[in-house]
């Protein structure tokens, strides 16, 4: 049996967050499976796909503009994750939304290997406990890591707060690694209140 | 080894072919593609407007493009039709071709489980049949970009004869490709002088025998 791993700051992790009686059923939910490689082959469908999971759900906040913005943006991010790291680029990858009375779930699933998985995680971990501002800062004056955690996840702590959490769950045999990204962001920074 | 060559010719067929050159480049190179959005500096780089299939028993092994205008040396390496004007009169041969009518060879790619058999240097020369470049309608000239060892390695093993027209300039995208020791050039391809027989008039579709060719 397999073990998952657990990094960053969601309820899940056993971290500081807590929702207590919000972990109930989701008010609504949206799930899409993709080919990485398609997306490879199109990079727009992105943005696309992005654009329109954030206006399915734009419809339940009060400015669906800078609802469907915001959201549009931590799909787009949790979608080029995916894709770009998914081992084997003709693996379905994952996305679920989920939508509570308080906050929105964004899940991203992909295969990868357990080197880079480790190596996400870790990037991932140290966002959680990190400066957002002072991160962004220092990722603007140096070179990216491969394998870590990118600017873009590092925006969306900055920007909208999100907590980010990463499960690594490995693959019996296989020598690969099935990661879940969740970034959690408060209903309040999508509507912007 | 026998290769079939044929076109790309239906939305099934080039599909493969894209989804064949994404994931190499996408591996070796970290590039991503786009119809229509494209930004060398994102490493999104723009398709080719037609493909050349290599297919053994059925099966898909190589791929590379043609663009058939808005060429990426003319787009981002800043080749003029000066440029390429200067390089046919140096030949001797500015009446003979027609540059504003220009095709560019790209994208080559291999499946990596099928790398090390030759297939490379044999779909480039294979490329420039006129039946697949359609040079020989439109008194029309080939250009193409590469970096040096490629030149050598793929272009020159094929028999092709290059010119160089100028270097091609730093972006993002070839960050993982070229070198300050291997750097990347613009270079014409002059059909009637500078392709073989033996590629320019390869009749498409067909079934070839794959030989290895020698290194120049």
């Amino acid at each position: 049996m397999t073990t998952p791993r657990l990094f960053g700051s969601l309820p899940g992790n056993g971290s500081a967050s807590s929702h207590g009686a919000d972990a109930e059923r989701p008010l609504s939910e949206l799930s899409l499976s993709f080919v990485p490689l398609a997306v490879v082959a199109e990079w727009t469908r992105c943005s696309e796909a992005a654009d329109f999971v954030a206006r399915y759900f734009a419809h339940d906040f009060g400015d669906r503009e800078l609802a469907g913005n915001v959201l549009s943006t931590v799909v787009n991010e949790l979608l080029e994750n995916a894709v770009k790291f998914s081992s084997d680029k003709t693996v379905p990858a994952r996305l679920i939304v989920r939508e509570y009375a308080e906050r929105m779930s964004i899940v991203s699933r992909n295969v990868t290997s357990p080197r880079q998985a480790a190596a996400f995680g870790d990037a991932v971990a140290r966002l959680a406990h990190g400066d957002p501002e002072q991160m962004f800062a220092d990722r603007i004056a140096s070179p990216p890591e491969t394998g870590g955690a990118g600017i873009g996840l590092i925006m969306l702590r900055k920007d909208y707060g999100a907590k980010v959490g990463v499960r690594v769950t490995p693959a019996d045999g296989e020598g690969t690694a099935i990661v879940d990204v969740e970034v959690e962001i408060d209903n309040r920074e999508v509507e912007g209140t | 080894m026998k290769l079939q060559l044929r076109s790309a010719e239906s939305r099934g067929d080039i599909m493969r072919c894209r989804q064949l050159i994404a994931e190499v480049y996408n591996r070796d190179y970290d590039v991503v593609f786009s119809e229509d959005r494209y930004d060398l500096e994102a490493k999104v780089e723009p398709w080719p407007h037609r493909y050349l299939m290599g297919l053994c028993a059925g099966e898909l092994v190589a791929a590379c493009g043609l663009y058939m205008h808005d060429t990426y040396v003319e787009r981002f390496g800043q080749v003029t039709d000066r440029d390429l004007r200067c390089v046919l009169e140096s030949a001797d041969v500015a009446s003979e071709y027609d540059v504003t009518c220009r095709r560019e060879f790209t994208k080559m790619s291999v499946r990596h489980d099928w790398r090390g058999r030759g297939i490379a240097p044999w779909l480039t020369g294979a490329a420039h049949s006129r039946h697949f470049t359609e040079v020989d309608t439109d008194r029309g000239v080939m250009v193409f970009c590469a970096k040096l060892s490629i030149i050598d390695n793929i272009f020159h093993r094929a028999g092709l004869r290059t010119r160089t027209i100028k270097e091609f300039p730093f972006y993002k995208v070839h960050e993982l490709y070229r070198s300050p020791s291997d750097p990347m050039e613009s270079r014409m391809i002059i059909p009637k002088l500078d392709i073989p027989g033996r590629w320019y008039e390869l009749a498409l579709p067909g079934e070839y025998e794959l030989e290895r060719l020698p290194r120049p």
